[in-house]
């Protein structure tokens, strides 16, 4: 479903890549985690995936197609969410996702449907009325998270989706996301939560200063120990 | 710590107003260079109008033994200019500052957070009281021989007449966030504050010559009013004029006191209002049937929605269409007369009747041009660029969407302008079609043009709203590149042409090139625009 072979990407006025060499590969029904240190790459990773940001070199595709041939087929099977949920506070919830499910050209009876099952899930219904600016971090969250799955993407790709998210709604998330990947979607998502990686990711990728530190399944990776523990080891040897 | 908060505070108001974006690029030579052009065009007509001013109200004050109304009157202009200019500042930076909850966490006393926050706001005041303080002084020493004592006394008076618009400020600021605070359509509130305010100020400028008329044959019954209803004013005027040391200590008090006593006032309630949440009321959901509309109509909606809940926005974008409005609509209740003032401030006084259609063609298209509504659009969308740029959607939708939203806000107000227009002036034929065709066309080459210019100056680094919607460069540019589209053939005309065809010729070319313009954006926009937007925000 996304394949990332040789990704680079380099910012302007620094001196070392942000990205540098990254090779991964996400299959339909996988859930897979990217775990890394801040600044280690995820977030760049991840815009270029959905289409954001340019990069150096490397090939991305979705579902077998190029981003970079073929932008909007791609982004049409995919959906983003970044780490900070960052929606546009001057409409409401629903207005929101009405305005998203029209870029997205979701029926009407569809988009419906699917508000009226997310927003339920995510406990969200009655605050959809309300204007996004009073909403709290954890509920733009929620919002976000409904607008991403509004046009029932293939691909699924978030950037810390469990943070500022109540305990009830992590748990629900992470039923969306099984139940997503269950009927066929992948899911690629960046995490500092290696207790939630642990459990949630069918497989996991160890990032450090852009460049791959390990990637497999999750059980592979950590062995006998904890995610914490590999993740600790594997980070102090590469720095190192 | 006054000073660091007043460090802090000042910091980041300068970069409210003035910060330019990060990155690579940087402001060219040619733009540093018009910026500072129109700074001193700015400068230079503000010193000339008050100039005339002041210079046309000396000597008959003088005469009649009123001297001291002069200086009363100078700073009167310039206490209304303070309130004027930091009345929503005030609003904004003490009663809604969006840092106040993190000062208040930390050991600094709330005094001493609202003192820093007072200090800059007369500092403000300083620079705009300046702007009319400095012309009276000048005009004063070129009309006669000054004292050093005098001048000590004037500048003494200079210090202290920010305090009182400052205190004034602080009073309607906090009745505004009080009243603000009760509504729920806090946005349409402003907006029509704003407008008030615009007209006094717009009916003043209008009626200026009038006033000093007034002023100057009925110098002694203004001035027994000022020293009626405003006693400070008299006061300054008195310690100016007569070198009285009393009345500059009563001037003192009045400017000193009041303000103490706000400023204690507001410390005692700073924390309430500070802390006090406004205007976030919680509406329950009751689902309906919802409609689907094309990627580029919901994207002109949601623009839309983001004008009316931004009443800086609407005030700033739409003042163009407000202002054509306003005058079609005098135009057709109260005849011509309003043509003329402005035959008479602007066209060396050239008899409207005459040129009836030139005339108000040139107004509308003069005050359309003033619409900026899609220059700053790109910007805005700032921290939310990424829902556009990781959806299916084709730079030519999202950039022509924003195009889209200006002409759905100007056109009907062009058509209602020069439908007024047409009637009340009975225009016919060839007039008729000019008086409709001219602001349509031009509309639609301002949208285009204000989308062109901020696709490649676009700006994403800022603090607040108002940054990218008055003073970012691509408003700028948009906003000044319009006057001049107007006024160029105007001139040209005026002053070249008008031996050589009429101006009905002149006018059909000019829309002619306008079309020009708008097919070339307009191609640029929808076929050769894609790597500009996909480059935009990519540091």
């Amino acid at each position: 479903m996304l394949q990332i072979n040789h990704l680079s990407k380099q910012y302007g006025g620094k001196d070392r890549k942000a990205v540098d060499d990254l090779t991964l590969h996400i299959k339909p029904g996988e859930i897979y985690g990217f775990i890394g240190h801040n600044g280690a790459g995820k977030t760049t990773t991840l815009k270029a995936c959905s289409g954001i940001l340019k990069f150096d070199s490397g090939e991305i595709l979705i579902d077998g197609i190029s981003i970079k041939d073929n932008p909007l087929e791609c982004k049409r099977r995919m959906a983003y969410i970044p780490d900070n949920p960052d929606l546009y506070e001057f409409l409401t919830g629903i207005q929101y996702l009405n305005f998203i499910a029209d870029v997205y050209q979701v029926p009407a009876s569809e988009r419906e449907e699917r508000i009226a099952e997310y927003a339920t899930a995510l406990e969200l219904t009655d605050d959809l009325a309300s204007k996004i600016n009073s909403y709290s971090h954890g509920m733009k969250q929620k919002l976000a998270v409904i607008s991403a799955l509004i046009h029932n993407p293939k691909l699924l790709m978030m950037d810390e989706p469990f943070v500022g998210l109540d305990p009830k709604a992590a748990h629900t998330l992470k039923q969306i996301m099984r139940q997503f990947c269950d009927n066929g979607g992948a899911i690629f998502f960046s995490t500092h939560v290696l207790e939630v990686a642990e459990k949630l990711c069918d497989k996991v990728a160890i990032i450090r200063a852009g460049k791959l530190v390990i990637a497999g399944d999750t059980e592979t990776v950590r062995g006998d120990e904890s995610l914490e523990d590999v993740f600790l080891e594997l980070v102090e040897e590469s720095h190192a | 710590m006054l000073k660091t908060l007043l460090k802090i505070h000042a910091k980041a108001w300068m970069e409210s107003m003035f910060s330019r974006r990060r990155g690579k690029k940087h402001i060219g030579v040619g733009m540093k260079i018009l910026f500072v052009f129109l700074g001193i065009y700015a400068v230079a007509a503000f010193g000339l109008l008050f100039g005339m001013m002041f210079d046309a109200m000396y000597e008959p004050f003088n005469m009649i033994g009123m001297g001291w109304l002069y200086y009363a009157m100078a700073a009167i202009m310039a206490g209304m200019l303070c309130f004027i200019g930091s009345v929503f500042f005030t609003q904004s930076m003490i009663f809604e500052a969006k840092d106040n909850e993190l000062l208040l966490s930390m050991p600094i006393r709330p005094s001493a957070i609202l003192g820093s926050r007072m200090l800059l706001l007369i500092l403000i005041n300083y620079a705009y009281s300046f702007l009319i303080m400095a012309v009276c002084g000048v005009v004063r020493c070129i009309m006669g021989p000054v004292t050093v004592l005098g001048v000590i006394r004037y500048l003494l008076c200079c210090l202290l007449l920010p305090l009182i618009p400052s205190t004034l400020s602080c009073i309607v600021g906090g009745l505004i966030a009080l009243i603000i605070s009760h509504l729920r359509n806090k946005n349409f509130f402003t907006m029509l504050l704003s407008l008030v305010f615009l007209a006094l100020y717009f009916m003043f400028c209008f009626n200026m010559q009038s006033y000093i008329e007034r002023m100057v044959k009925n110098g002694a019954a203004i001035g027994a009013a000022i020293q009626k209803a405003l006693p400070p004013f008299y006061a300054m005027g008195l310690a100016v004029q007569n070198g009285d040391w009393g009345q500059l200590l009563i001037f003192t008090l009045w400017c000193v006191l009041p303000f103490a006593a706000v400023y204690a006032l507001l410390s005692h309630y700073f924390i309430r209002i500070a802390t006090s949440k406004r205007g976030l009321k919680k509406v329950k959901y009751e689902a309906k049937a919802m409609h689907a509309s094309s990627a580029i109509w919901a994207l002109t909606v949601k623009d839309l929605r983001r004008l009316i809940n931004s009443s800086n926005y609407m005030l700033n974008g739409c003042l163009g269409a407000i202002l054509a409005l306003a005058i079609a609509i005098i135009t057709a209740v109260k005849g011509n007369g309003i043509l003329q003032t402005l035959a008479d401030m602007y066209a060396g006084g050239a008899d409207v009747n005459s040129i009836a259609m030139p005339f108000a063609c040139v107004v509308e298209c003069m005050t359309m041009s003033m619409c900026i509504l899609s220059a700053p659009s790109i910007s805005l969308e700032g921290k939310n660029l990424w829902t556009l740029q990781s959806a299916p959607l084709r730079a030519k939708e999202v950039l022509l969407s924003k195009a889209l939203m200006h002409l759905v806000v100007t056109v009907p107000a062009s058509l209602i302008a020069s439908l007024l227009f047409s009637v009340s002036l009975k225009m016919k034929g060839l007039d008729l079609l000019l008086i409709f065709l001219m602001p349509l066309m031009l509309s639609a080459f301002m949208a285009l043009l204000g989308v062109t210019v901020n696709l490649h100056w676009p700006r994403f680094d800022y603090t607040s709203e108002t940054a990218v919607i008055k003073q970012s460069a691509s408003s700028t540019i948009t906003m000044f590149s319009g006057m001049g589209i107007v006024l160029l053939p105007v001139l040209l005309y005026v002053l070249l042409l008008r031996k050589y065809m009429k101006v009905h010729v002149m006018m059909l070319i000019c829309a002619a090139a306008l079309a020009i313009g708008v097919f070339i954006m307009y191609d640029y926009l929808a076929h050769r625009a894609d790597r500009a937007f996909a480059k935009l925000n990519q540091e």
